[in-house]
């Protein structure tokens, strides 16, 4: 049984982290869109394909996070990554699979995985 | 969108939306129905534009939107059942929507990671959810979460692990042999 006291320990084990690492500044930020179009193209998958591969590798300076619409309907499940200095990329068709090669290549190789993006001929 | 699960998460994310706070989701199962209850305290409606929030394609954002309330209105309907809303304008808003236990009532799906995901996209906002079913009751309660880890997030990845366990084990309680329906 999952127990509260679990979630001390976590915390005393991240703030030992926290020390080593200070504040870590360089945030990178992953949008995925959860409007009304998002969520039926399958939103949900992508978001916790991401999450779960983040989790996976103990990556922690990058925050996943809801946005609203970009009015691009027909290219849902839409994610936009953003590296600070960077031009922010914009992900369209997402599936669970295309999110684990996007924190492959984009997190943690630092190349855009082209073929996925916006305006991109497959 | 046909599974019950999805349809929590677009209320959620109308209050969201809506700029909530804190948003409590209760959803009570019985041999007969499915009841799913989401409270906000965002910025709530006019009671003229409760009225059109459900029946319309009215929307208030950017887009090809105003599709959310009709669609889950419509499919609890096909059911027998039907989705209320009540509203006021800078306090909040309640929509509960009863479905018929039947061959047109649409799945759970994966509840879970539904609630993962809200807890951490939205980890500036507080959720409480609570899943009934047959007197079992389970709970999830972020600011529970966030007071006994602070200052590390609720995204850590120790701390989302942690909620994904949790919440298996949880739902397994509540459903039974019946988890592989619901969990990842
Ligand atoms: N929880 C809420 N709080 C305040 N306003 C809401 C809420 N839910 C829905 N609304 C209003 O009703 C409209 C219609 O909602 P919906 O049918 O889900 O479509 P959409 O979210 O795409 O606009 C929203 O644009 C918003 O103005
Ligand atoms: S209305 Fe379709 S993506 Fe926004
Ligand atoms: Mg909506």
């Amino acid at each position: 049984m999952k127990s509260l006291a679990e979630l001390q320990a976590i915390r005393e084990k991240t703030r030992l982290q926290l020390n080593l690492r200070h504040e870590s500044p360089d945030n990178v930020s992953i949008k995925v869109g959860l409007a009304t179009c998002g969520i039926e193209a399958g939103a949900r998958e992508v978001i916790c394909a991401f999450v779960d591969e983040l989790e996976k590798r103990g990556i922690e300076n990058v925050t996943v996070t809801a946005m609203g619409c970009i009015d691009k309907c027909d290219k849902e499940p839409v994610a936009v990554v953003e590296v600070p200095g960077e031009e922010k990329v914009t992900y369209v068709n997402m599936t669970p699979e295309k999110a684990v090669r996007v924190i492959e290549e984009h997190i943690v190789n630092k190349k855009v995985v082209a073929e996925y993006t916006d305006g991109a001929t497959v | 969108m046909n599974e019950l699960s999805l349809f929590v998460l677009e209320l959620a994310e109308n209050s969201a939306e809506a700029g909530a706070l804190l948003v409590k989701a209760e959803v009570r199962l019985t041999p007969e129905s499915v009841e799913i209850t989401v409270t906000d305290d965002g910025k709530g409606m006019t009671a003229e534009q409760s009225r059109d929030a459900v029946n319309t394609d009215y929307t208030t954002k950017l887009g090809r939107r105003g599709r959310g309330l009709p669609l889950i209105k419509a499919a609890a309907e096909k059911t027998g059942g039907g989705l209320s809303l009540s509203s006021r304008a800078k306090k909040g808003t309640r929509v509960s929507v009863r479905f018929i236990k039947n061959e047109y009532c649409p799945p759970m799906g994966d509840i879970n990671s539904v609630i993962r995901i809200l807890a951490i996209c939205h980890s500036d906002m507080d959720f409480r959810f609570e899943i009934e079913q047959s007197g079992k009751i389970m709970t999830f309660d972020t600011r529970v979460i966030k007071e006994r880890i602070a200052p590390a997030k609720i995204s850590c990845g120790g701390v989302s692990a942690w909620i994904r366990e949790y919440l298996n084990e949880q739902t397994e309680f509540i459903f039974g042999g019946a988890a592989n329906e619901i969990t990842c």
